[in-house]
C-alpha cells in the first residue's frame, strides 16, 4: 500500500451517498487513482476514486465505481 | 423463495481487509474473511480484472479449526500474491500469525514457504498480530504486534525474502521492535511511501481505555527515520 494522499491536514472524504462503507486500507494504481477496500455491509466492499475523491464511474459493472463481492466458504 | 435465498445468502458475512494489483497490473486481488453459518471464520479471497469485474473467489485455512482472517496483502515478482493471516483457536487461544503465497488462481501456492505458508514467530513466547505488509527490494516486510504472555504488547517490523522466507538480512537480524512508549502499543498498518520509506500507523495504549495514534518513520533498510 502506498499512500501519499492524507498525510496533510487536508482530507477526502468518501462520498457516503454511494452507500454504507467502512474503508480498511486502499491500494493504489499507477495512473493515481486508488483503490479502498473494506466492510460494506455482509459483504466485500471496494470503491475505485481518482486523487480528487470522485469515484471512478467505470470501475465495476454498476456505474458507480463500487464493487461488492458476496464471498461464500468453500470449506465444509 | 425469494425470501429463503436471501436468508441463505445473508448467513454469509464476509469483510474485505486488503487489495493488492498483481505484479503486471492484470489482475486485482482482495481479501479478507468470511463467516459461514455457525460462526466459523476462514480467510477469503477474490479476484477482479484492474477495472472491477469479478473474475473468481476462494477461502482456505492455514490451520484446521481456528477462525483465520487475511488483514494485509502484497503483490508477488510475477503471478498471485502474498497475504497475511491471523490464525486464532477455538475458544480465543494464542493469536498466531501467518504469511502465505497465493497464485493467480486463488490457490496456496505450495512451492512457496513451508507447503505455502511461513509462521511469523520472531517474538518467543509471544502472539503475533500481523496488521500491515509491504514490498521491499528482494520481498518484504512486515508489521506486526506481539504479546509476551503477562508482558507489554509493541509493535515491530520485520523482513521475509520472496519466498516469504524469514529474512535475518534486514535491520537486526531481520526484525526491528518498535519502542514508543510505556503501557501496550498496538501496530495497525504499514505504508510504503512513494521515496520508498515506510510509515507504520500505531496506537499507543498507555492505560486500556487511553489510546492515542502515532505514526512511526523508517528508512527502506527499517532504520527510525522523522516523519518528514
Amino acid at each position: 500500500m502506498i499512500l501519499d494522499r492524507g498525510l496533510s491536514r487536508d482530507h477526502t472524504e468518501i462520498d457516503q451517498s454511494l452507500g454504507y462503507f467502512s474503508i480498511e486500507q486502499y491500494t493504489p494504481y499507477p495512473d493515481g487513482t486508488v483503490v479502498l477496500i473494506g466492510d460494506a455491509g455482509a459483504t466485500f466492499g471496494l470503491r475505485k476514486e481518482n486523487a480528487d475523491g470522485s469515484p471512478v464511474m467505470s470501475f465495476g459493472a454498476r456505474g458507480d465505481g463500487n464493487v461488492t463481492i458476496f464471498i461464500q466458504s468453500v470449506l465444509p | 423463495m425469494a425470501t429463503s435465498l436471501f436468508s441463505f445468502r445473508a448467513s454469509y458475512l464476509s469483510n474485505g481487509r486488503s487489495a493488492t494489483l498483481q505484479s503486471d497490473g492484470q489482475i486485482l486481488f482482495a481479501v479478507g474473511e468470511v463467516t459461514r453459518p455457525g460462526g466459523v471464520t476462514t480467510n477469503a479471497v477474490a479476484s477482479l480484472t484492474p477495472d472491477g469485474r469479478m473474475l473468481s473467489t476462494n477461502s482456505f485455512n492455514a490451520a484446521e479449526g481456528n477462525a483465520e482472517l487475511s488483514v494485509a496483502s502484497a503483490s508477488r515478482t510475477g503471478s498471485g500474491f502474498v497475504g497475511a493471516t491471523w490464525s486464532i483457536p477455538p475458544g480465543g487461544g494464542n493469536i498466531r500469525s501467518f504469511l502465505y503465497c497465493a497464485s493467480d488462481d486463488l490457490t496456496v501456492d505450495t512451492s512457496c514457504g513451508t507447503d505455502g505458508w511461513t509462521e511469523i514467530t520472531l517474538v518467543p513466547n509471544a502472539q503475533h498480530w500481523i496488521l500491515g505488509l509491504a514490498r521491499r527490494n528482494g520481498g518484504y516486510v512486515g508489521l506486526a504486534t506481539s504479546c509476551p504472555f503477562g508482558g507489554q504488547c509493541r509493535p515491530f517490523l520485520f523482513c521475509a525474502d520472496e519466498n516469504i522466507g524469514l529474512d535475518s538480512g534486514c535491520a537486526h537480524g531481520g526484525l526491528r521492535m518498535i519502542d514508543l512508549g510505556s503501557g501496550d502499543n498496538f501496530a495497525r498498518a504499514l505504508i510504503t511511501r512513494s521515496n520508498g520509506t515506510y510509515i507504520a500507523a500505531i496506537n499507543l495504549c498507555p492505560s486500556p481505555f487511553a489510546c492515542r495514534p502515532a505514526f512511526a518513520c523508517f528508512g527502506a533498510d527499517l532504520s527510525p527515520i522523522a516523519c518528514q
